[in-house]
């Protein structure tokens, strides 16, 4: 499945925002117009579902609702996140949920959210499943404080939708967490790297040397100097990454993560989030730490890994070279743009502007990287610098 | 409001095409800047031409080594039919020596006595008619930043506009210039001794 749309209202950068996803969807905008906040948006319902998370912990680790409002917003004082679910993006709707929430407590009472509503529709019941509010029957302060999505017993008809947010990936790979990592630290959930090793350690030893296998192939082809890239344990059970470094002995000699380039690690990492897991994946800037020769194979590399492979990929982007891929269509880049009504989301194609550019000739990076710089930007070299 | 998109090759050549459009109608609307960063132009000349037929493109470039600006505009084109709403400009013969036909506030600017600034003066080019330019004894921004900035009175001048190596401009030379474009650079004079320019900006007025 993918999410074919998604709905926020009041959610970080976004007043209210509607956007339609393809199943390989590039996020383009200038620099604070939310992009991270988009896929947060998603990483937010998979917290809501995961082991030891739920919504108030989803709020909590945001920093409670006050830092996930929108600083734009006007009445509303509520949160909402709605998708919709596809098996492909020509199906038919199977699933949507919506999520909204308020804050209650305060004062002498905990600051907490609570439910204003829950909504589960599914195409196959031709309804809606769950449709839950404050004044629902059974419903009181207590409850409000939990989601149907992020309890067994009450998600029994709508689990794939719970399957779905749970298999959510997100990675954003930095380095120096991993080679500062003790090989213990993070799990499932370590966005960035900390515990990338241990998650490898404790995959299925065919399934990690195939994955290994595969990065290799790239690797070997982005980095020729390294090869025989393996998993290994040292003599305190710790696991590591090990490659062969080429030089002008015979044999090369070993080299460990701690060794490895910022731009080998990153490769790394993005490699296997693409091939660890079934679900969404979620990748922040691929492009950091590469270069523009390697990043330019990005687009095409995930239409490849798509073909095998049905797993959305929703990637946030300044990169030139891989906006510059003639393979990018209007239908798969959204257009991030602040406005003082909050952030503005439009799917390209709907931008006349925009595709005539694009129906000249031009790529997406001609088309879209000059609209989204600063438009004062060219005055940065006016600042004095000196001390006052 | 007039929409257009525009295309330069660098920061102080787009600095350029705004401040025309804005010496020649208020009522000018760049949707976007298009890319033409060195051979980009030549390549992306079909696609310029293309989306000239939905808005007005402003191209410009310089003449570089060729001998004049229509031989510029026939070897960009190539054969391709121009739109009439694609308006290449050719600056002679950089963008540079625009700045400079504003003689007396470029040298003002600069820090540099007036006569330190190349003249503008009558020059055969491809057509009949000899042109109005200034004539550089070297490429204008070259002889810019190789012979007029490293004796400025200035020494921000000289530390963001004096070229440090063969082939290279000053450290800050964009940031340099955009005030002097923006704030300094008074086209009438300009015009009066740069045909080229004067041409430019006649074509403009008509969109």
């Amino acid at each position: 499945m993918l999410i074919s749309t998604i709905t926020l209202y009041n959610w970080k950068n976004f007043q209210h925002c509607e956007a339609h996803l393809a199943d390989r969807c590039f996020i383009v905008g200038a620099n604070a117009t939310g992009k991270s906040n988009l896929l947060d948006a998603i990483r937010f319902l998979h917290d809501v579902v995961k082991q030891g998370g739920g919504l108030q912990t989803a709020v909590d680790d945001r920093g409670g609702i006050t830092r996930i409002r929108c600083l734009s917003a006007r009445k509303r004082t509520d949160v909402e996140i709605g998708v919709e679910l596809k098996e492909s993006v020509s199906g038919e709707v199977k699933w949507k949920y919506v999520l909204g929430f308020r804050h209650t407590g305060g004062g002498i009472r905990k600051s907490q959210v609570s439910i204003v509503t829950e909504q589960v529709y599914s195409a196959e019941a031709g309804g809606y499943v769950l449709n839950r509010s404050a004044e629902s029957e059974g419903e009181d302060e207590e409850t409000l404080k939990y989601t149907h999505l992020e309890q067994a017993n009450a998600n029994q008809k709508f689990r794939e939708v719970k399957d779905f947010f749970l298999q959510v990936e997100y990675l954003n790979i930095i380095p120096q967490l991993i080679r500062e990592s003790d090989g213990r630290q993070g799990g499932k959930d370590d966005y960035y790297g900390r515990g990338f090793l241990a998650r490898l350690s404790v995959l299925n030893e065919a399934t990690r040397n195939s994955y290994l296998k595969k990065i290799n192939e790239v690797v070997r082809l982005a980095v020729p100097q390294l090869s025989e890239l393996s998993f290994a344990k040292d003599e305190n059970n710790m696991p590591h990454l090990e490659a062969r470094y080429l030089h002008w002995r015979a044999q090369g000699s070993k080299q460990r993560e701690t060794q490895f380039s910022d731009g080998t690690l990153r490769l790394i990492g993005f490699l296997f989030a693409l091939l660890d897991g079934n679900g969404v994946v979620l990748l922040e800037e691929p492009e950091i730490n590469l270069h523009p020769g390697i990043v330019a194979h990005i687009p095409e590399f995930i239409a490849r890994m798509q073909r095998y492979k049905n797993r959305q990929v929703l990637i946030t982007t300044h990169s030139y070279d891989i906006l510059s891929d003639a393979g990018i269509d209007e239908n798969e880049v959204l257009l991030l743009t602040a406005t003082d009504e909050g952030t503005q989301v439009t799917n390209i194609s709907n931008e006349e502007d925009i595709c005539n550019v694009l129906g000249a000739g031009f790529s997406v990076a001609d088309a879209l990287i000059p609209r989204t710089k600063p438009d004062g930007i060219d005055e940065l070299g006016t600042i004095n610098l000196a001390a006052e | 409001m007039k929409n257009v998109y525009i295309a330069g090759e660098d920061p102080v050549t787009r600095e350029i095409i705004y401040r025309l459009l804005k010496y020649c109608s208020p009522d000018f609307y760049v949707i976007q800047e298009l890319p033409a960063r060195g051979s980009e132009i030549k390549n992306k000349i079909e696609s310029f031409n293309k989306l000239a037929a939905s808005q007005p493109v402003i191209l410009l470039t310089d003449l570089d080594t060729d001998d004049c600006a229509p031989c510029t505009k026939r070897n960009l084109l190539n054969g391709l039919v121009q739109h009439p709403n694609f308006l290449i400009n050719v600056a002679v013969d950089e963008a540079e020596a625009w700045l400079m036909a504003d003689r007396v506030n470029f040298a003002d600017y600069i820090g540099v006595p007036v006569t330190d600034v190349p003249q503008a003066c009558l020059q055969k080019q491809g057509g009949m008619k000899p042109l109005m330019e200034v004539s550089c004894p070297l490429k204008s921004s070259y002889y810019l930043t190789h012979s007029i900035a490293p004796h400025s009175a200035k020494e921000e001048i000289r530390s963001q506009v004096a070229a440090t190596g063969k082939g290279c401009k000053g450290k800050e030379y964009n940031t340099a210039m955009l005030p002097f474009i923006r704030e300094k650079w008074d086209i009438d004079n300009a015009r009066q001794h740069s045909d080229s320019l004067s041409r430019m900006i006649d074509r403009v007025k008509k969109i």
